[in-house]
Parts: structure tokens; sequence; C-alpha cells
């Protein structure tokens, strides 16, 4: 399976997805004009890697500095399909990066946590400015 | 009694839903099954909802302090903490269109702290820094109406608008300062002038704007009251009244 490689924009996030490291990282900011347009791709991506037959763990790294509403909703969406899979046996882990002296991301993960049933979800602060 | 909740129609909904399954109305065990399968969807959907709306709210929340910190950068002197010179020419235009309309006599005092750059040769830009802040933080409480307005117009010139303020009032306002300053007593050992940090003050009246006169005529004549005063020993006022 191919990796999915999006680049940054100033409104969209890049988004790396390695089928092989079975590593996922999103991170900048994330208001693209139409989010549900943007992510349809990473999304059908998600749920084809979901389909092949393979339990080893997942790693979803998440680094956001501001997001929209509607990417909210997306990284809901995309919560959901993590949730389902680490149900059918798949270990899935997510990190949700915020700086430390960025509060409203840290109350935000929070908030994903809460909506969470089954991954793993770490709230991890980070200091210096590393990606 | 409790406090009313933002989704209490969605939870309405969920408890009506659940009525029905425990009234066994459906027919069959299928429709029942697909009945209890939508429910738990539904909540699912619900649980999004109501953190999407918190996940908004938070965002919205930092934004307005954003908001509110950003008006507050481009309104302030960062230094003094007194209102800045763009804030304060957006002030004073508003007031003098008022003045103008309603033909009411409005003052502007010019400030200038006497010898200044020999004080901060003396002890100091971090020293003068403080003295910027302690006069600063004077004039604002020694003009105390509400309307009046002191910022810092530059360097170590400060400007205040004194609305609906007499000429009379004005050179009592410019007394009260020069007396404040004099018992902050600020020592300043290589002012010519005085033992402390002192000011000069150009103040102007303009009794009753008219659609003929111009900001410029109270702004140049309170600049020249000011250059008056330094020219004439300065830690004094001078004053007109047009």
């Amino acid at each position: 399976m191919e990796n999915l490689i999006i680049e940054a924009t100033k409104s969209a996030p890049s988004i790396i997805l390695n089928a092989e490291t079975r590593i996922f990282v999103i991170s900048g900011e994330s208001y693209p004009e139409n989010a549900a347009k943007f992510y349809k791709p990473v999304i059908d991506w998600i749920n084809n890697f979901f389909d092949q037959q393979s339990s080893e763990p997942v790693t979803v790294n998440i680094t956001l500095h501001y997001f929209n509403s509607s990417s909210s909703k997306v990284l809901m969406d995309i919560f959901d399909i993590l949730d389902t899979a680490h149900s059918n046996g798949t270990p899935v882990t997510v990190n949700w990066r915020h700086h430390a002296e960025n509060d409203t991301a840290f109350e935000c993960g929070e908030e994903f946590k809460e909506e969470i049933e089954q991954i793993d979800f770490n709230i991890v602060e980070f200091l210096d400015e590393e990606p | 009694m409790s406090s009313p909740d933002l989704f209490e129609r969605e939870y309405e909904t969920i408890k009506k839903c659940q009525e029905l399954l425990a009234q066994k109305v459906f027919p069959d065990k299928t429709s029942a099954k697909h009945y209890q399968d939508l429910l738990h969807h539904y909540k699912k959907l619900f649980s999004q909802l109501r953190h999407l709306v918190k996940i908004s709210d938070i965002q919205q929340k930092e934004l307005s302090h954003l908001n509110h910190h950003l008006v507050q950068l481009s309104q302030y002197d960062p230094l003094t903490g007194v209102p800045n010179r763009r804030y304060f020419e957006e002030e004073l235009d508003r007031e003098w269109r008022r003045h103008q309309r309603l033909s009411l006599p409005l003052s502007l005092i010019m400030i200038d702290i006497d010898h200044f750059k020999l004080y901060n040769d003396l002890y100091g830009h971090s020293a003068g820094d403080d003295c910027l802040r302690k006069v600063a933080q004077t004039l604002a409480v020694a003009v105390n109406r509400p309307s009046d307005l002191v910022a810092r117009f530059g360097g170590e010139e400060f400007i205040c608008v004194l609305p609906q303020t007499t000429y009379k009032g004005a050179c009592a306002v410019g007394q009260r300062i020069l007396e404040m300053i004099r018992l902050l007593d600020i020592p300043h050992k290589d002012s010519q002038v005085a033992q402390h940090v002192s000011i000069s003050l150009g103040i102007a009246t303009l009794p009753h704007p008219t659609s003929e006169h111009d900001l410029q005529d109270i702004v140049g004549a309170a600049d020249q009251c000011l250059y008056l005063a330094k020219g004439s020993g300065r830690n004094r006022f001078e004053s007109i009244c047009l």
C-alpha cells in the first residue's frame, strides 16, 4: 500500500500516513476552505489501510496549533474509525501533541479524549519549536 | 432546581426512544434491534456534537482573548502603560469633531520632560525608562476626569486632551501637573532647572470651536506654548486662549 503524503499549506496541515511504519502524522494548522473535501483522501486511505489484514499497532501523532470547527468534526470521524479498528484488534495510540504554552490545544485535546472509547489517547506536551 | 441544559431537546429525544424500547412497541425483534442501533448511533453523534460545541467555545474564547490583547497592543504604549500616539490621535479626532459640532471649549496640554537626555546620560537608560513610567503614571493620575486622556506622544513627550475644559480649568490642571511632578521628587543632578526631574508644559484652549477652525490650530498653539515654556527657563507652563 502506498503512503499518503500531503504537503502543508498556510491553511492545511502536513499529512504523512506511512503504511510501512504504521505511523500517521498530522501537523500544522487546519482551516481548509472545505474540510470534508481536504480530508476525504485521508479518510479513504485510513479506511483502506484498516481493510488490510494486519493487527500490528498503529501510532497517530497529531500536532495542530490551530484548527477550525469543520476540522474538529473530521478529527472526530477519524477517531471513530481508529476506535473501531482498535475494537477489531489493531492497537491504536494517538498522541495529541501541544506546545506547553498552548492551553487551548491542551483543552481541546481533553475534549477529544473524552469522546474516545477504545484507543489510547495521550496528551503530550512539548517545549521547544519541534514540529 | 437543576440549571437548564443546552442540549435538553436531545436528551429528551433519547429518553423518549428508551421509553419506546422499554414499552416493547416494536412488533418483532429485528425492528427493535434496528431501532436500538439507530439510537446508539444517535447517541454517538450527539456526544460528538457536545464535544464539538465545547471545542468551538474553547477556541472562540482564545480568539476573543487574542483580539483583546491585540487591541491593547495597538492602543497602549508598552513602556509607560498610557495610551499611545495612534490611539490619542483617534480620540482627539473624535473629540474635535464633537466639540466643533457643539461649540464646546477644548483644551490641550503638551508636556516635555526637562533635560531628559542629560538624565539618561547620567543615570542610564534603564533609570530613564523608570522615570518615563513614573511621570506617565503621575500624569494619568493628575488628569483625573474620565473623559481626560493622557498619551505618550513620543520620546519624553506626552500630550493630554481635556474635553469640555475652559482656559481657566486647563491652567489649573497644568499647575496641578507641575506640582505633582515636583512632589515625585525624582533626583536629577544634571538638570539645570531643579534638583529633581521637572517638566515644561504648553497649554492651549479653544473656547468656541467652529467649522472655521482646524484641529491643527489648537495642536500648533499648544506646541508653540511648550516651545515658549522651554525657552523661558523650563519647569513651568505657558498658555494661550485662542
